[in-house]
């Protein structure tokens, strides 16, 4: 992720929904399971903050 | 966000929160926030860099316009900015997914100030679906 780098959204989600991140209580959570019945809303936050 | 998930759920679409930092941070931005959304924790941007998201300069972090920007955030909603949790110059940003994986909408932060409401979002949703 270079600095100063125009961002650019990716046409399609595959390269996303294979990432596993854990939830809030340390549950993990299979990206591509979000939208398989239906679509979902990603917010990446800049910070918690 | 939060207050408009009930928009999201009517609109049929999951909206999910993704922020830097440990699972332990994530709960505590929930509750010092309170938020109900879901926070999941990407401590490493593994998900931020999939997505396309910028790693902003100098100018996108403190210029003069997001600076004006964050203190009328701060007017409108009363909350105001905490430390800040993981890479400090990393911008956000939002993808709307439909179950083929096709990204329907988008919108990548250009600066600091930079958010997508969430009336835009469902909008686009909506005009999506329709």
């Amino acid at each position: 992720m270079p600095a100063g780098r125009y961002p650019r959204p990716p046409s399609r989600a595959d390269g996303l929904a294979e990432i596993v991140l854990p939830d809030q209580d340390g549950h993990d959570v299979r990206l591509g399971d979000l939208w398989t019945d239906r679509p979902a809303a990603l917010v990446w936050l800049r910070h918690y903050g | 966000m939060d207050r408009a998930r009930s928009d999201f759920k009517a609109a049929g679409v999951k909206l999910v929160l993704i922020g830097q930092g440990t699972p332990r941070q994530a709960a505590e931005f929930r509750r010092r926030q309170g938020i109900q959304l879901p926070v999941l924790a990407d401590h490493d941007r593994v998900s931020y860099k999939a997505a396309g998201t910028k790693v902003g300069g100098v100018t996108d972090l403190f210029s003069p316009q997001t600076v004006a920007k964050g203190l009328l955030a701060t007017a409108r909603t009363g909350r105001t900015q905490t430390r800040t949790v993981g890479h400090p110059s990393q911008l956000g940003g939002t993808l709307v997914i439909a179950p083929d994986a096709r990204v329907m909408w988008s919108h990548l932060a250009q600066d600091a100030s930079d958010n997508a409401p969430p009336e835009e979002i469902l909008g686009a949703i909506r005009e999506a679906a329709a």
